[in-house]
C-alpha cells in the first residue's frame, strides 16, 4: 500500500476487524503435540535418553511458537521451518522405530504439512487495509456500512464470509485426504513388493517432474506476456501527475 | 442506492485473460520440498519423510489431471457502482456479482490504481457463481484526479496458495475523483444568510425598476401612477410616489492560485472552496466566473445557473494541475482586462508565499480593476505543508527542534508576512483574511471577514462623531 500523507490524518494502516480470521492454531498445535508425545514414548522405549531430552525441549519450543504467539503474525516461512525442524528431529531420533509408529507419524506429518497452505490461504484475506484513526472516522465508516445494508451494495457479514471460506477449504481438503490415502497405498505396495513399488514410484516421480516442468514453463511464458501487457496499459494511464512531489 | 453505473463482462469480452494454471511461490517451495522428501524417504525407506512428500505430489497430479480434462468455464461478471464519480476523501462502493453454473467458491481479487485504498476489508474475497450474493468492496479515494479499477482476477480449483486455475478480466473502469467537500458543512440557511450579509455589505443600492421598495419621494412628471402611495399623499397633501431598488447584479470573479507553492492541501481547499461559493452564488441572480491562474496560463469557467452546473464544475476541476512557479499578478491583470472582467467582485484564494515586491505591485493592479477585492490567504503551516517530519539535524535533538524551535521560527516568519499582506490588501474596497487551516468552511471565513469589516466601519463611524 503506498504511503500517502493525506491519508495519515484520518486513517492508519492495519488489518480488518470486520472479518474474523480463524487460523487452525489448535489443530496445528494438537498435531505437533501428538507427534512429540509419540516420539517421546518411542524414544523412552528405545532407551535413548538424549532423544527424550531433545523431544522435551522441542515440546517447550512448540508450546511457545504454536500456542503462545499470535498465529496471524506467523507467515509461511515460519511454519515451514518449524515443520522441517520437527521432521529433521524425527529423522535423527526415530530411524529405527517400528513400522507402524513410523507410518502413523508419517500420516501426522502429512496432515501437518497440508495445514500450512490452508493457514496461508486464510491469511491471504488478512491483508493490510486502511483502519480509522479516530472515533469520528470510525463512526462515519460504520454509518456508511449501515446505510449500504439496505441496498444492493451490502457488504457480506462475517458469518457469510466464514461460510464461504469453509466451503472453499472443503473443496480441496478432499483432494489432500485422497492424496494421503494414495501415498499410503503406494508405500504399502512398495513395502510388500519393492520391485513393483519401486517402478510405480519412479514412474510417478517422472510424471510429476514432467508436469511440474511443463507448468513452470507455460506459467513463465504467460507471466511475461501479462507483464508486457500491464506495462503497456500503465503507460497509457496517467497516474500521480497532480502531486508527484507529495508522494514520499 | 441506485445502480447508476453497471458494467457487464462475459467470457466473450475482449478483456478476458486466458485461463492459466498457476503455481504460486509457496507452491513451488512446497513441491520442491515434497519431491526431495519423497526421494529421500523412498531411498532410506523412511515413511515419515515419504508420506508427507507424496501427499503434495499426488495432489499436484490430481490437479494436472483435472486441468487436462477441464474447459474454460463460462461466466458473467457484473460490476456495479453507484456512480463512477466520487468526491475526494469519500467512499466508493463496488459490487461484483459472478454468474456461472460451473464456478463455485472462486477467489476474487481486485487490481486497482495506487490512489484507491481498501477500507473495511481487503481487495480480495470469495464469491460463488451459483449464488446471487456477490461481494462488495468499500474503497477510499483520498486524492482528486482519476483512478482506475484495472482488472479482476479469479482463481479457482486446485489448492489455493499452492496451485490453481487463474483467469481474469481487464476492466479498466475509470473513477473520476472530484474535489473534496469542505471539512465543515454548514446548513443552507446559514449559507444564505452569510451570502445575503455579504451582498448587502458590498453593494450600493441604486434606484431603478425593481421589486424591492427603497423609499418615498415626491411625485415627478413621468412617474407611473400605479406607484403612487395614496396614504402618504393624503397625509402630506401632495402626490408621493414609491421608489424601488434596482436589482443588484454583481459579477463575481473567483481566482485561485495554482502555482507550485500552492500544490497540496492548500490547492485542494481552494478548489473545494470554489464549489462551496458557487453553490450559493448559483442560486442568486449574480454571475460568477472562475479563474485558476498560475504563471502564464489561466483556466476559466463561467458558472451557469442550471442545477447541473455545479456537477459540471466539479468534473472540470478534478483535472486541475499546478502550473507555474509563482502567482503572476501581471498576467492575471492582463487576462482580467482582455476578457472584460473589470469591475467584478474579485475573491482571490492564495497563500503567503509571495515576495514583497510582487504583492505590492500585484495588489495595486488588481485593486484598480475590481469593484471589490477579497484576498483569502491559506496559512501554510496550518495546512501542514512544512510539517514533513523528515528533517534531520546533526547538532540538535531532532524532536525538540521540530516541535519547538522550528515552529517558533516558522510562526515568526509568517507573522511578518501576514502583517505585510494585511497592510497591502486592507483598504476601503479590499480586505485580507487569513485562513488558518483546512478545518473550516470558506463561507464561515467570509462571515468572519464581514464581521471584521462591520466592526471596522463602526469604528470609523464612531471616530467621525463630533466631540462636544
Amino acid at each position: 500500500m503506498r504511503k500517502d500523507p493525506i491519508i495519515s490524518e484520518d486513517w492508519k494502516i492495519g488489518k480488518t476487524e470486520y472479518f474474523n480470521f480463524q487460523t487452525y492454531q489448535f489443530i496445528e498445535f494438537f498435531l505437533s503435540l501428538i507427534i512429540i508425545l509419540i516420539a517421546l514414548v518411542e524414544s523412552w522405549q528405545m532407551q535413548i535418553f538424549f532423544s527424550v531430552f531433545l523431544w522435551v525441549f522441542t515440546m517447550l519450543g512448540i508450546i511457545v511458537v504454536e500456542l503462545l504467539i499470535d498465529q496471524k503474525a506467523r507467515g509461511f516461512a515460519d511454519r515451514i521451518i518449524v515443520f522441517l525442524l520437527l521432521l529433521f528431529l524425527a529423522y535423527l531420533t526415530l530411524r529405527d522405530a517400528e513400522e507402524i509408529i513410523a507410518i502413523s507419524l508419517g500420516v501426522l506429518f502429512a496432515l501437518k504439512f497440508i495445514i500450512i497452505p490452508i493457514d496461508n490461504f486464510i491469511q491471504e484475506y488478512n491483508e493490510e487495509i486502511l483502519v480509522p484513526n479516530s472515533d469520528k472516522v470510525q463512526y462515519v465508516l460504520d454509518d456508511h456500512v449501515a446505510r449500504l445494508s439496505e441496498t444492493n451494495f451490502e457488504v457480506e457479514e462475517n458469518t457469510e464470509f466464514q461460510k464461504r471460506v469453509f466451503a472453499r477449504i472443503k473443496e480441496f481438503i478432499f483432494i489432500l485426504i485422497a492424496s494421503i490415502v494414495s501415498s499410503l497405498v503406494i508405500y504399502l505396495v512398495y513395502l510388500n513388493n519393492q520391485e513393483i513399488g519401486g517402478v510405480i514410484l519412479i514412474g510417478f516421480l517422472a510424471i510429476s517432474s514432467l508436469s511440474f516442468s511443463y507448468t513452470t514453463i507455460s506459467w513463465y511464458i504467460n507471466e511475461r506476456r501479462q507483464k508486457r501487457k500491464k506495462e503497456y496499459e500503465k503507460s497509457e494511464f496517467e497516474e500521480d501527475e497532480i502531486f508527484p512531489e507529495m508522494i514520499e | 442506492m441506485n445502480e447508476l453505473f453497471s458494467k457487464d463482462f462475459n467470457e466473450l469480452s475482449e478483456g478476458l485473460d486466458k485461463q492459466i494454471l498457476q503455481i504460486s511461490g509457496v507452491g513451488y517451495i512446497m513441491l520442491l520440498i515434497s519431491l526431495v522428501m519423497t526421494v529421500l524417504g523412498a531411498s532410506l525407506n523412511f515413511p515419515i519423510l515419504y508420506i508427507p512428500g507424496m501427499t503434495i505430489q499426488f495432489s499436484f497430479l490430481f490437479f494436472i489431471y483435472r486441468s487436462v480434462r477441464m474447459k474454460i468455464p463460462e461466466f458473467d461478471l457484473e460490476i456495479k457502482m453507484p456512480s463512477n464519480q466520487v468526491k475526494a476523501k469519500q467512499f466508493i462502493t463496488l459490487s461484483i456479482v459472478l454468474k456461472s453454473e460451473h464456478l463455485n467458491n472462486v477467489n476474487l481479487s481486485l487490481e486497482t490504481s495506487s490512489g484507491i485504498f481498501p477500507v473495511l476489508k481487503p481487495e480480495k474475497s470469495i464469491i460463488s457463481g451459483t449464488s446471487e450474493l456477490g461481494t462488495s468492496f468499500i474503497l477510499y479515494t483520498p486524492r482528486r484526479g482519476k483512478e482506475r479499477i484495472r482488472s479482476i482476477k479469479l482463481e479457482f480449483g486446485g489448492i489455493p496458495e499452492l496451485f490453481n486455475f487463474s483467469t481474469g478480466i481487464t476492466t479498466n473502469v475509470d473513477i473520476i475523483v472530484l474535489p473534496q467537500p469542505q471539512r465543515i458543512q454548514i446548513p443552507w440557511t446559514l449559507k444564505q444568510r452569510i451570502f445575503d450579509q455579504f451582498i448587502s455589505e458590498i453593494s450600493i443600492s441604486r434606484r431603478g425598476r425593481g421589486d424591492s421598495f427603497l423609499s418615498l419621494r415626491d411625485f415627478e412628471f413621468g412617474d407611473e401612477l400605479r406607484h403612487i402611495h395614496w396614504k402618504a399623499s393624503a397625509k402630506w397633501g401632495k402626490l408621493i410616489t414609491k421608489e424601488f431598488e434596482e436589482p443588484i447584479q454583481l459579477r463575481f470573479l473567483i481566482v485561485v492560485d495554482r502555482s507550485m507553492l500552492m500544490a497540496g492541501p492548500k490547492l485542494e481547499f481552494a478548489l473545494s472552496s470554489i464549489i462551496e461559493l458557487c453553490s450559493i452564488i448559483r442560486t442568486s441572480n449574480h454571475s460568477c466566473s472562475i479563474l485558476i491562474h498560475g504563471n502564464e496560463t489561466t483556466w476559466e469557467h463561467k458558472l451557469g445557473s442550471s442545477p447541473m452546473s455545479l456537477n459540471r464544475l466539479s468534473l472540470l476541476l478534478h483535472a486541475i494541475k499546478p502550473e507555474g512557479t509563482y502567482f503572476n499578478y501581471i498576467t492575471l491583470n492582463d487576462y482580467i482586462k482582455t476578457h472584460r472582467h473589470e469591475d467584478s467582485v474579485v475573491i482571490i484564494i492564495s497563500d503567503l508565499e509571495q515576495e514583497e515586491e510582487t504583492i505590492r505591485s500585484g495588489s495595486t493592479l488588481i485593486k484598480a480593476n475590481s469593484q471589490r477585492l477579497l484576498y483569502f490567504a491559506c496559512y501554510t503551516p496550518g495546512f501542514s505543508d512544512l510539517d514533513r517530519g523528515n528533517a534531520t539535524l546533526q547538532l540538535a535533538n531532532q524532536h525538540y527542534f521540530q516541535n519547538t524551535m522550528s515552529r517558533l521560527r516558522i510562526n515568526l516568519l509568517y507573522e511578518n508576512k501576514v502583517k505585510l499582506f494585511r497592510n497591502t490588501f486592507t483598504g476601503k474596497l479590499s480586505k485580507f483574511h487569513l485562513i488558518e487551516g483546512y478545518n473550516t468552511n470558506i463561507l464561515l471565513e467570509l462571515r468572519d471577514t464581514l464581521d471584521m469589516m462591520h466592526q471596522a466601519s463602526k469604528t470609523r463611524v464612531k471616530g467621525a462623531e463630533p466631540t462636544i
